[in-house]
Formats: C-alpha cells, sequence, structure tokens
C-alpha cells in the first residue's frame, strides 16, 4: 500500500507543473490586463503604459514565466497587484467561508444525494424513482448562478427567513453562522447531489443484478440485508469516484455560490482577480485549486485500493 | 486680493446661472440667489406633490428643484440635532477596492470610501466653485504668487498634525501623478511651505488652475494625507488610507468590505455645507462599504435593508425597486455622463475630418440613448460639447449641421469625397456591457447606411480595453465620461491632443489653443467665450461622436436621510442619517 501511494503522489508532481504552465498560458492569453484596470476608465494610453512599466507587466512573458516559476518554486506565493496582500493571507482570510460552504455543501450532497440514489435503485420504475431521476435531472440541468437567484429571491426577499448576502463566522454568532451558510449549501448541496442520485442508483442497480444478490434473497435474506450488508458495499466503488467529483464540484461551484450570496470566500477571491487580471493571484489560487483537485484524486485512488484490493495488484 | 479670485468666480457663477436659465426656458426657477461677499449656502429646494412614482431631482445651478412623488418617503421634518447620531449605514460597492491609495488610480471603488475618509485643501460647492476646506484663507499677490494658510488644530486619524509640509507634499505628489496636476505644474515656479501652517505657491506666469487642481475632481483625487501616505510613491501605492475627514478606517477585508466609523478628532470648516465644501458632520456611528458584485444581490439586499445605498439602478429592476416598500429611487440629473462612440482619429477612414463628420450627422443619437437606457427619462440629448447642466454645457453653438440631424445623403456624399466608400470600418461591442454594447448596434446601422463595410466584433469589456491600445485593431468603440471630466475641457483627455484612445489629432491646433487660453483665463465671461469658440471646433472636428447625458439612477433606504450625489462624485455619508421611527 505505501509504494502504491508514493507512486500516485510522484505521478502527481508532473500533473501539477503542467498545469502551472497552462495556467500561465491561459491567464497570459487572456486580452486585458491589470494595467488598465488599475488605471481607471479615465485614464489615457500614457496613463497606462506607465502603470504596466510600474508593476512589470511590460517584460517579455519569458521573463515573467521564469520570474513566476523562480518564486513558486520557493514557496513566494506572490503579492496581489491590487492589494499588495500576499496570496497566503488573502486566502487565509477567506477559507473560513469557503471550508463552512464546502463542508455543509458536501453534507448535504451526499444526505440528499446517496438515500435519494438508493431509494430509487430500490423502488426502480415505481414514482418514487421517477421523481429521484427528475429531481437528478433538474439538479445537473438547471444552472447553478439561475437557481441561486431564486432561493435568494424566495427564501431572503419574499419570506426573509434568511439574510440575502454576506457570512457570518461561527466564533462570532453560531446562529448568525447556521442563517449565513444556509441558502449556500442548499444550492451546492442540491446541485452536489444530482450526479450522486444517479450515480447511485445506477451503480446498485447493476449490483442488484449480479448473481450474489439473486443468491442473498434466494437464501431468505431480508432487503434490507440485501441492501445494506451486500449491495451498497459493492456498489460503493463508483459513488466513491463521484464523490471525488463532488468535492472538485464544490470547489469550482463556490466561485458562482459565493458572488451570488456575497460570500466574502475564495471562491469571490478567484472571480475577482479574473475579472481584474490581478495576474499573480489568479495563477496562485489556480494552483492551489489544482492541488487540492490532485489531492482529493489521489485519496479517492487511495480509497479505491482500500476498498477493492484488486487495484493494488 | 484673497476675494478676488473668489468674487469673479462667484460672479462667474451668476452669469453661468443666468445663460442657463435663458437656454432652459422650460425650467421652472423657484429660488433666486442673491451673492454676497462670503460662500454661503446656496441650493435651495422646492417640494411640489405630484402624482408620480420616482422621485426626480433636477439641478440647475442655484436651483434644486425636487418633484416628491406621493408614494415615496418625503424629506423628513427638521430633527433635533442629538437624535440623528448613531447607528450604522451600508454602501453598497459593484466591485471590489482596486486600492487603499487614491493616488493609484482613478477607479471608483477606491475613491468612495476615500470621500468620507480624506480631504482636499479646497472643495468645490454646488456651483463647482473652489471653496476652502482645509485651507483657511489664501491671497493672491502680484498676480503670480498664491499664498495660502491652513486651518489650525486639524489632525489627520493617525495623530499626526497637518502642516503646511505635508499639504505641499501630498498635493505634489498628485500633481506628479494626475494629467490635470502635470498641466498645473507647467504653470508653477516653484511650491514652498512658508510656516506651520502656510505655504506659497509662486506661478511662472498668471494662472487661476492652482485652485482648480487644489480641488480637482476626477481622474485622481488631491487628497491631503500623512508622511505614512505620501512617503509611499503613487505608484507603488500605501496600504492605508488616512486622512483627516469625518470618518476614518477602521477595517479593511480585502474583497468583503471596509468599515470607517467616526472620527472624534474631526475638526469641520466653519463654513455651511454645500456639496463637496464647508461643514461635514458624521452621524453615523459606522459605515461599512460592502463589495456586492452581483447587481441581482445588490437589490436583494437592498430590499431585505442589508443594503441601504446603490448607487446604480439598472433600467430592468427600475419600476420593480420604485414599487418597493422602503426604498426610494432617483434618477439624479445632475450627475449624467456623456454617452458616445469613440473614434480612431489617426488610423483608417477616421482619420480624415470629412469622414468623422458623416458618421456624426448620419447618427440617430436618440436611437443609441434609447438601446442603452431605454425610456427617455433615463437620458437627456445635448448639443454641447460639455455635459448639459453643467456651467459650460448649454449652447447648442456649432451643432446645428451635425448633431442628430440625420443627414444620410450629405454623410453619404462626404463619404464618397473622402474616397473611402465601402471601406471596412472595425466595431467593437463588449457585450458584457449592454449600455456600451447596445448603441453598438447602432453605430453598424449607421456606418452600412452611409457606405461602409462593418466588421462586427463582439468581445468583452476588458478584451476591449486592451485592443483600442491597437489603433488597427478597431475604429468605434463605445463608452462614457462623466463629473469633471464632462464639465471642463482642461480636463477631457478626450479633447486633448494625443490624450485619450481616440487619439484627437486637432489638426487646425485651434483646439489646443483653446485649452491655453483657458488655462490662463481669469475672469468667467473670458472662460465661457473661449469654451463657446472650442466648442464649434468640437463639432468642426467631432474627436468623438456625442450622443448625448445619461443620468445615473440611485436606490436607497428611505430612511437614510440626506444622502446625496453631483458630478460624478459618490454618495456622502457625511452630513446624511438615519431617520428614527
Amino acid at each position: 500500500m505505501t509504494g502504491y501511494i508514493i507512486k500516485r503522489v510522484l505521478a502527481a508532481i508532473p500533473i501539477l507543473i503542467f498545469v502551472g504552465l497552462v495556467t500561465f498560458s491561459l491567464v497570459h492569453i487572456a486580452p486585458g490586463d491589470a494595467a488598465n484596470i488599475m488605471a481607471g476608465d479615465y485614464a489615457g494610453p500614457d496613463d497606462v503604459k506607465k502603470i504596466r512599466a510600474e508593476l512589470g507587466l511590460d517584460k517579455p512573458i519569458g521573463q515573467q514565466f521564469l520570474e513566476w516559476v523562480k518564486r513558486t518554486a520557493t514557496g513566494d506565493l506572490c503579492h496581489s497587484i491590487f492589494s499588495g496582500q500576499s496570496v497566503g493571507k488573502l486566502v487565509r482570510q477567506r477559507i473560513n467561508p469557503t471550508l463552512s460552504l464546502t463542508i455543509g455543501g458536501g453534507i448535504l450532497a451526499v444526505l440528499i444525494g446517496i438515500p435519494l440514489g438508493v431509494v430509487a435503485a430500490w423502488k426502480s420504475n415505481t414514482i418514487v424513482d421517477r421523481v429521484a431521476q427528475v429531481f437528478a435531472a433538474l439538479g445537473l440541468a438547471v444552472p447553478g448562478f439561475w437557481l441561486g437567484f431564486i432561493l435568494l429571491w424566495a427564501f431572503a426577499v419574499n419570506w426573509r427567513i434568511f439574510p440575502a448576502i454576506g457570512f457570518v463566522s461561527m466564533f462570532d454568532d453560531v446562529g448568525g453562522f447556521f442563517r449565513s451558510i444556509a441558502l449556500p449549501c442548499l444550492l451546492l448541496g442540491i446541485t452536489g447531489s444530482a450526479v450522486l442520485v444517479r450515480m447511485t442508483r445506477a451503480s446498485l442497480l447493476e449490483v442488484f443484478r449480479e448473481d450474489y444478490i439473486r443468491t442473498a434473497r434466494a437464501k431468505g435474506l431480508g432487503e434490507r440485508a440485501v441492501l445494506f450488508r451486500h449491495a451498497l458495499r459493492a456498489g460503493a466503488i463508483p459513488i466513491i469516484t463521484v464523490l471525488g467529483f463532488l468535492v472538485a464540484g464544490l470547489l469550482t461551484g463556490v466561485v458562482v455560490t459565493e458572488t451570488v450570496f456575497t460570500i466574502p470566500g475564495v471562491g469571490r477571491l478567484v472571480a475577482e482577480a479574473v475579472q481584474q487580471r490581478d495576474f499573480p493571484i489568479v495563477q496562485s489560487l489556480l494552483m492551489l485549486l489544482a492541488s487540492i483537485y490532485v489531492v482529493v484524486n489521489l485519496l479517492v485512488d487511495i480509497a479505491y485500493a482500500y476498498v477493492d484490493p484488486r487495484v493494488r495488484l | 486680493m484673497g476675494l478676488r479670485w473668489h468674487k469673479i468666480a462667484l460672479t462667474g457663477g451668476l452669469v453661468a446661472a443666468a445663460v442657463l436659465a435663458a437656454a432652459c426656458g422650460g425650467e421652472k426657477i423657484v429660488e433666486r440667489t442673491v451673492i454676497v461677499e462670503k460662500p454661503v449656502e446656496v441650493v435651495k429646494e422646492k417640494v411640489v406633490e405630484k402624482p408620480v412614482e420616482v422621485v426626480k431631482e433636477k439641478v440647475v445651478e442655484k436651483t434644486v428643484v425636487v418633484v416628491q412623488t406621493a408614494t415615496a418617503v418625503p424629506t423628513a421634518a427638521p430633527a433635533p440635532e442629538s437624535a440623528k447620531f448613531g447607528g450604522k449605514l451600508n454602501v453598497a460597492l459593484s466591485a471590489g477596492i482596486s486600492t487603499l491609495d487614491v493616488g493609484r488610480t482613478t477607479g471608483t471603488t477606491a475613491s468612495t470610501p476615500s470621500y468620507a475618509v480624506q480631504e482636499f485643501l479646497l472643495a468645490y460647492d454646488q456651483n463647482l466653485i473652489a471653496q476652502p476646506l482645509l485651507v483657511d484663507t489664501w491671497s493672491l499677490q502680484d498676480g503670480k504668487k498664491w499664498s495660502f494658510k491652513l486651518r489650525d488644530g486639524i489632525k489627520f486619524h493617525d495623530g499626526t498634525p497637518l502642516t503646511a509640509e505635508h499639504a505641499v507634499k501630498s498635493w505634489l505628489r498628485w500633481a506628479d501623478r494626475d494629467n490635470f496636476g502635470n498641466t498645473i505644474l507647467g504653470f508653477v515656479d516653484k511650491v514652498t511651505p512658508t510656516g506651520d501652517l502656510t505655504f506659497d505657491v509662486t506661478m511662472l506666469e498668471p494662472s487661476a488652475l492652482v485652485l482648480e487642481g487644489m480641488a480637482r475632481i476626477g481622474g485622481y483625487y488631491p487628497v491631503i494625507i500623512p508622511p505614512k501616505m505620501y512617503n509611499i510613491p503613487a505608484a507603488t501605492g500605501a496600504d492605508v488610507m488616512l486622512g483627516t475627514g469625518p470618518y476614518k478606517v477602521k477595517q479593511y477585508l480585502p474583497g468583503d468590505r471596509l468599515t470607517v466609523d467616526r472620527y472624534d478628532g474631526y475638526k469641520p470648516s466653519p463654513l455651511p455645507a454645500s456639496f463637496m465644501s464647508g461643514k461635514k458632520v458624521a452621524y453615523f456611528d459606522e459605515v461599512n462599504y460592502v463589495i456586492v458584485p452581483d447587481q441581482n444581490s445588490r437589490i436583494a439586499a437592498l430590499k431585505t435593508g442589508q443594503i441601504d445605498i446603490l448607487d446604480s439602478v439598472p433600467g430592468d429592476f427600475y419600476k420593480d425597486l420604485s414599487k418597493t416598500a422602503g426604498v426610494t429611487v432617483q434618477i439624479i440629473t445632475n450627475n449624467s455622463n456623456r454617452q458616445g462612440a469613440w473614434i480612431d482619429n489617426i488610423d483608417g477612414v477616421f482619420k480624415d475630418k470629412r469622414v468623422r463628420q458623416a458618421f456624426a450627422m448620419a447618427y440617430p443619437v436618440e436611437d443609441a440613448l434609447r438601446a442603452a437606457f431605454g425610456d427617455s427619462q433615463f437620458w437627456t440629448l445635448c448639443p454641447s460639447m460639455m455635459l448639459c447642466g453643467t456651467k459650460w454645457g448649454n449652447f447648442p453653438d456649432g451643432s446645428q449641421s451635425v448633431y442628430n440631424t440625420k443627414n444620410i445623403a450629405k454623410a453619404k456624399e462626404l463619404v464618397k469625397a473622402a474616397g473611402v466608400e465601402g471601406a471596412t470600418v472595425i466595431v467593437l461591442s463588449p457585450e458584457d456591457l449592454p449600455v456600451y454594447a447596445n448603441p453598438a448596434l447602432i453605430s453598424r446601422k449607421v456606418l452600412e447606411s452611409i457606405g461602409f463595410k462593418v466588421d462586427f466584433k463582439a468581445t468583452d469589456w476588458a478584451t476591449q480595453t486592451n485592443w483600442r491600445e491597437k489603433p488597427e485593431l478597431w475604429d468605434v468603440f463605445h463608452t462614457s465620461g462623466g463629473g469633471a471630466w464632462g464639465a471642463n475641457p482642461l480636463l477631457n483627455s478626450s479633447l486633448t491632443k494625443n490624450k485619450y484612445w481616440n487619439k484627437y489629432q486637432d489638426e487646425s491646433g485651434r483646439m489646443t489653443a483653446g485649452m491655453d487660453k483657458l488655462a490662463r483665463a481669469t475672469s468667467a465671461e473670458q472662460q465661457l467665450a473661449i469654451v463657446k469658440e472650442m466648442q464649434l471646433v468640437f463639432w468642426e472636428d467631432i474627436p468623438y461622436v456625442s450622443f448625448g447625458d445619461s443620468f445615473n439612477t440611485a436606490a436607497y433606504r428611505s430612511d437614510v436621510v440626506n444622502s446625496r450625489t453631483a458630478y460624478g462624485m459618490p454618495f456622502n455619508v457625511f452630513n446624511t442619517w438615519r431617520e428614527k421611527k
């Protein structure tokens, strides 16, 4: 198992280097730069040129890349062109809301998605199954920002149950914290659970057709025992894969969710950095998110190996 | 001598008001203002009950007419001073604060909180006349030496007492950064502190520009800051926002909010409050500038009361918000923006003046304004070079044969005469900004109708800002300008040779000469005559195709009293309070 893990970790290194290259290229291919944004609407060509030189954005692209590689390799994750703060400090300031949403949304997605998928498979071709499938289809098809605004207008504006914007830290006010994350987590939970419903249902339906399930039923085991003792364990492997995707989906989903609900988290930091062409922040954050993605995939692989020993062979 | 300029300026304001009154025959001037020797509060209000839905404010120089609806919450009856204090105010910002140093950016996200925190040496009053703010008195000797004395006992938020040295260094930091400041420095021999609270500005030749430079709005702000800020080059930008204003920065959470609270050591000006000048009172305990990037979320937050003020209401939401209980919506006609099509003067077909004239005379400008802003209550046609409603923006001289004439036949003739018929014109359309993308469609139609092929490039604003740096990538893009940019030709880079993206060339040199004369003019009459001459050049040269003026819209909780905005400046959060029920 240790050898397997080392192999997987080493395999992640070229992936991160590739991501770094692509990130840098994409950020610099995108038109517009921070000098234009910084200068403001009334600034003319001379102002922009001056600011571009001040920010070092007029240097050759190759030189900028080498400087970035050097900084990244030495652990200097760059400073924001605008606020001057280090990306590490900015992430620390904003990680609390993002973690709260990711964990809350993830838990909600699992709590909704897996039971609904299990019930849909168990009661396949019944009205329950149809409802679950419609829910899953809508969850996948409806854009997150649209659903977010619907939730916002219904629960915040019309019924005034939850706040429309903002985040309250758990350390300041526990009640306020739950109220502030309720709608964003619900949005992440609904969109995240859709794929879980489909995957769980499909995986279990396949397992239900296996010989050992038929044998279990034939020897007189009750449906509950068949489901929980035999089917679920065997059907878990594809679900674990989807859970890995879910974490990645939640990480990308928070960009939209945090913008809609005005949550000052890492997702909004990404969105703002892209809008402002704050290159150092965009590059560093994308590298960070890519690293998380790689780590999650690594964990999924390890979980695979744990659940299914054949993978280690 | 100290009052000489002051008197001239006030007289000029009166003349401008008279011109304006004559130009706006339909406007009801409901109050007359008597000019006395000292600056006085000149804004007067008349409330008229009228069965319409919105509060509409129209500033006509020294007169404010407020049409008040039956449904809107009326201005509160005078409350006892002590009852106004307390509470929090939440102001929405549509984007993150790019920097805490307004010497580093002209962007509004930084200048909005700066408006509450920092102050100028002089500040404009309601009539855009510079009044003393941190300065106590000034005088002019020999027409060339301006001597200023600061008010005594003023301290910055970090406890540093304000001295002449701080004032001089802050102002020079600004002048070095700002285009207008650069122009002023061309007239200045030296700026020297002469005592703890006194300093001199010695000019190379007579000019009143130095006063305008101390009160400058639009562009970079000439804020007076302590050494902790001015010792850091503006290009680098200080990471704190310190000043002498009625509010001080309490907390800044990048990407989330900036909170200011009352500065107990504030020493207000003894003059009555008028626009940016005069007495300022911080009634709120705390003001939060909350960054809410999405407009739907801003509207939702305003409706639920989490946000008190938002300074730009999209047309789609206007009707809905005006029916919302507890929310007041305004069309602010003294805070307009000049809309237009900016054309590449140095490359392609528009290099030829005749083609620029052809484009302008064929243009149905009201179509462009309607496409961008909808109903005509949100915009006005304006045949003036400067924004209508400002002191130099109320005469049509020179526009008659070009502006909104929709003369396609004549335009075709000019295009043919220029020999560019059938040429391809590149029109940029930033699809993320409908106020510019929609007029781009009108421009396309106009250009095709006068004999061009159009290469219509749908893109986004960030891309457009990048492309406009390369003249070969575009011929027409759409943008706007407001505030001092639209009120004073000296501050309008689009009218200055080679200064803005349109790269106006001023082949005849008459516009540049006008700028030069305007910079040296010392009376309001002279200035008006010069601007009129410059306007003739404007309509002849067509540096850009001017459509007209769009009005800013704003919405706020109805219990917020006296928060106002004008001339492109942010909403004031000082002299504003929450009506208690």
